[in-house]
């Protein structure tokens, strides 16, 4: 797991990073979407509670080894880190996943 | 034949495409196990699958209660993807992937074999090995390399008469007599089945 903003440019470029934290911040429920070859493929959060979980259509998801799954915790959402429910999720879907904690200010990232 | 695409951890664990010749999502897992003896290695954690993943045949959701039936067409594309979700909170409050709640059960009694019923047989067909015997089960017509052993074969015996064979000099029961005249150890030698009982009765 890497939280550390400068080691997670070995994997993203600032830019990336720098427009997924304004996404982020800007927005009341979660965001998600998934990262390919550096750039962002933003998806509609399907999940009733928005404010609170994410949901992509399985019909909108994109697969393969260099997918990176992008969502972020809104400002009310104090947890650090993963959720339990996001890591649960990982491993079925099995894709690197990369999370933004508007609250902490932190990214975090999980790879498989 | 049925292309089937798998997403996520069944993708990792059981491969990602498959061809097989199948008619309900069921027989593709009952076709992969007998294929690699994955599925069931997997089985236990198919009890938690139930919440996670998603059924597309031909582009198209397919409902839970669909996954026996026998609804796949040559050529039809099945697609297995889990549900991408999460939450910053960890208490589950929204569950979407249904499909595999009612597969984990039928798994769960489709792959398990009945125990076959013992018999202590003089057989010396098969020699000292004990034989089980369980009348009209289904046998597996296998292809492909793989073990085999126990019940292999499903026979039953039946005699009926369709009432087109005698003659106007003979009645049924004088055919049937004749019949067995002239078949009985024929037919039962083969089978080696000691049948004086039935011979006494047939001739009485």
């Amino acid at each position: 797991m890497i939280t550390n903003y400068q080691n997670l440019n070995r994997f993203f470029k600032k830019e990336l990073l720098d427009s997924l934290k304004f996404k982020s911040v800007g927005s009341k429920a979660e965001i998600c979407g998934f990262v390919v070859n550096g750039v962002f493929f933003e998806k509609i959060n399907r999940h009733p509670d928005k404010e609170n979980f994410f949901l992509i259509s399985p019909k909108d998801c994109l697969w393969g080894d260099s997918v990176v799954l992008f969502h972020s915790h809104p400002k009310h959402i104090k947890e650090k880190n993963f959720s339990s429910w996001d890591l649960t999720n990982q491993y079925y879907f099995n894709l690197d996943m990369l999370l933004y904690s508007v609250n902490n200010d932190e990214f975090y990232f999980n790879k498989l | 034949m049925i292309n089937i695409e798998f997403k996520g951890i069944l993708a990792k664990r059981l491969g990602e495409k498959w061809n097989l010749q199948v008619s309900s999502v069921l027989e593709i897992f009952q076709a992969i196990e007998a294929n690699n003896g994955e599925v069931n290695n997997l089985f236990a954690d198919l009890q938690n699958f139930c919440t996670h993943f998603i059924v597309f045949v031909n582009g198209k959701i397919m409902p839970p209660h669909l996954l026996n039936s026998k609804i796949l067409k040559n050529n039809s594309e099945v697609k297995i993807v889990p549900v991408v979700q999460g939450g910053g909170i960890s208490v589950v409050l929204f569950i979407i992937g249904l499909a595999f709640s009612a597969l984990s059960m039928i798994l769960a009694k489709s792959m398990s074999p009945k125990s076959p019923k013992d018999v202590s047989t003089s057989s010396a067909v098969l020699g000292q090995v004990r034989n089980v015997v369980n009348r009209n089960i289904v046998v597996p017509l296998g292809y492909g390399r793989m073990r085999v052993g126990s019940a292999v074969v499903s026979n039953n015996i039946f005699a009926t008469y369709d009432g087109r064979l005698y003659g106007n000099d003979q009645n049924e029961e004088s055919f049937m007599k004749k019949t067995l005249d002239e078949n009985f150890d024929t037919i039962f030698d083969e089978f080696e089945i000691q049948a004086g009982w039935l011979r006494g009765l047939t001739y009485s």
